[in-house]
């Protein structure tokens, strides 16, 4: 039944510097988790994005969230029922690259 | 000390949009801190007599499931849901709208522990 | 415009809160925009704490939120708060390439090619 779900969190997990990621759903409960990411961190990830989400009620398009601490980056973005959460952590290679 | 906690948790309510009623009781009901929204609806029945005794005879019957002790119980109403978490000897209750985010709640839980501490003590002691 | 702040390229709008929420500085698009500055502070107070073992509490300094042609960003210096916002298409005919624009700006865009994409597939393929 999650099969899909497994699939996309696999192909995320897989992208470089990725840490973990997650998938919410409308109660802010986990559907999904892969990576080294804690499955409690749907409920807040997803009330970041409700939150968000009052900023400019208007838009069409989802908005991208992203929080920064040194080379560690949080990723949330909310599309219709689902919300999906990155962790990033920069290699030492590509944050030298980005300075 | 009692000051503080209270202040803790009405920052908790507030943090969840959606949640109602946070309340801190002993096994048997017993309110021994509880925080809400003044112009919120009216959550009353989160202090009716009944409702900790059930949800601690609940939390017994599930813990013999085979599955291990019970932690937390999540009831889902048409215009309420009701978190429940057992912390023996304390029980926790979270009454919010059906649509509140019921992860967020959960994510309280650690969050609470050493608040939790303070007040477990204090009921030990009596 | 002439009168308000400069603060990045391709700006168009700020603000400027305490850390209790007040609004110190505002203008353009965000001018007196106390709606904009209250869903900010609500924001960054559920930042606080998202998980101690990946960041610990209180570590973030930065936020960026992206819309399809504009963005914030906000960071938080000296008890202050200053959240911009800026147009990605460009001003005027202004020169686009990176080096106009800052890194907080850079590093946003970096950031979500990486990640929105995985995110977006993956929630299509579960609506689908």
């Amino acid at each position: 039944m999650e099969q899909q779900l497994e699939k996309v969190l696999n192909e995320i997990v897989t992208q470089q510097d990725t840490v973990g990621a997650l998938l919410a759903n409308r109660q802010g409960l986990c559907l999904g988790a892969k990576g080294n990411i804690n499955p409690n961190v749907s409920g807040i990830g997803m009330a970041i994005s409700e939150q968000v989400a009052k900023l400019e009620p208007n838009s069409s398009v989802p908005a991208t969230i992203c929080l920064y601490s040194g080379s560690k980056r949080c990723v949330i973005q909310k599309d219709g029922e689902i919300t999906g959460i990155i962790y990033k952590q920069a290699t030492t290679g590509s944050t030298a690259a980005s300075n | 000390m009692s000051d503080d906690i209270k202040k803790y948790f009405n920052g908790l309510l507030h943090k969840v949009s959606g949640l109602y009623v946070i309340q801190i009781t002993d096994r048997d009901g017993v309110p021994l801190l509880r925080v809400s929204h003044s112009q919120e609806k009216n959550v009353d029945f989160a202090l009716m007599p009944s409702l900790i005794p059930t949800f601690t005879t609940a939390s017994d019957q599930a813990s013999k499931l085979g599955l291990g002790r019970n932690k937390t119980i999540i009831s889902m109403y048409s215009n309420y849901q009701v978190v429940q978490m057992n912390k023996l000897p304390l029980i926790l209750t979270f009454v919010g709208a059906e649509d509140c985010n019921t992860g967020h709640i959960l994510a309280l839980e650690h969050q609470v522990d050493g608040y939790l501490e303070d007040i477990k003590m204090a009921v030990t002691e009596s | 415009m002439d009168k308000d702040k400069l603060i990045v390229p391709n700006q168009i709008g700020y603000l400027i809160l305490k850390d209790d929420g007040a609004v110190l500085e505002s203008g353009g698009d965000l001018k007196n925009d106390e709606r904009s500055a209250n869903v900010i502070m609500g924001l960054l107070n559920l930042t606080e704490s998202i998980d101690e073992n990946f960041m610990p509490n209180s570590s973030c300094e930065r936020i960026t939120i992206d819309y399809e042609h504009h963005s914030y960003s906000i960071c938080m210096s000296n008890r202050r708060i200053y959240i911009v916002k800026s147009s990605k298409s460009p001003h005027n005919g202004a020169t686009t390439s990176s080096s106009s624009s800052t890194s907080v700006y850079n590093d946003a865009t970096e950031g979500n090619s990486n990640a929105t994409n995985p995110a977006s597939t993956s929630s299509s393929t579960v609506l689908a």
